[in-house]
């Protein structure tokens, strides 16, 4: 199972006022309100957060196939910085600069480890089952286009160039639940995919396996 | 206040956390925040605190959890003003 989320901050920054009253308390653990608090940057630490839980959330909704608002009910813990040197080009993807993080997401008895990447004003989250690797892991800046088309475009030009396949040969279909699916020449690839975007830019990860 | 001013006031309220304003119009009990309005779900925050604010109301996590479309939040208020 796979989850990913992107913030633009600026985007954030723009649409969002976390300082109002009752929004952390509504969203966020008693302990994440206090690593927010205790953070050099809160409002960069708010959207780390919520990021990890989101992409969580992703893999968590797609595992269980339920539809749920429930932010405190996914705790994030153990919100770490991955140093330079530990850093495997699997949990970077392509961003070798920035900053990256791992954490622990615990929502209702499931627990999710997530890794977090936040360069300049992006954030990525992804979360991937236990013990496999992302095939393909990327982040771009969309421009001015319609997001969610952008985003497949994206999709659809990596897979093109990891596979070799002719761009008119692939899909992305949904399932009943809303979950994205790569397909070949019209028959469903064994491989878990989740994309996102938000703001300026468009993502996604690619893992093997549909589970 | 009736059913009818309700859902006005709900619209009112989610308005502008809608891209797409074309999709309010079509706003009925069964609209889904996330799917058909295209919320984010940070803004699904805004909502319920705007929700609690406008009602008077407090709306606990639980009942929060199931806070995704229109007539959830109608039974929600329903429920809290009684």
């Amino acid at each position: 199972m796979i989850g990913n989320d992107i913030v633009d901050l600026q985007q954030a920054r723009q649409e969002s006022n976390w300082q109002r009253p009752r929004y952390l308390e509504k969203i966020f653990t008693q302990e994440e309100q206090q690593r927010i608090a205790e953070a050099e940057a809160p409002e960069v630490m708010v959207w780390l957060l919520w990021s990890c839980k989101e992409a969580a959330y992703k893999r968590w909704a797609s595992q269980t196939q339920q539809r749920r608002f429930l932010p405190k009910k996914m705790e994030s813990t153990d919100f770490y910085q991955i140093q330079e040197q530990d850093l495997t080009t699997t949990e970077m993807g392509k961003q070798k600069v920035g900053h990256h993080y791992t954490c622990s997401v615990r929502i209702i008895g499931h627990h999710y480890m997530v890794y977090t990447a936040l360069k300049d004003d992006l954030i990525h989250s992804w979360t991937l089952t236990e013990g496999k690797k992302p095939l393909l892991l990327e982040v771009a800046p969309l421009g001015q286009q319609d997001l969610s088309i952008a985003t497949r475009s994206l999709l659809l030009k990596h897979l093109s160039k990891h596979f070799l396949w002719s761009p008119t040969d692939i899909s992305i279909q949904k399932n009943e639940h809303g979950r994205p699916f790569v397909y070949y020449q019209n028959k469903k690839c064994p491989l878990s995919l989740s994309l996102a975007h938000h703001g300026r830019y468009g993502g996604f990860v690619l893992a093997e396996g549909e589970s | 206040m009736n059913k009818q001013e309700r859902i006005a006031a709900i619209k009112r309220i989610v308005e502008p956390y809608v891209q797409e304003k074309a999709a309010l119009e079509n706003l009925n009990e069964d609209t889904d925040f996330l799917k058909d309005l295209n919320i984010n779900s940070a803004h699904l925050v805004d909502i319920i605190l705007d929700v609690e604010d406008e009602f008077d109301i407090e709306i606990e996590d639980e009942a929060m959890e199931k806070m995704l479309t229109v007539g959830a939040a109608l039974a929600i208020i329903e429920e809290k003003v009684k």
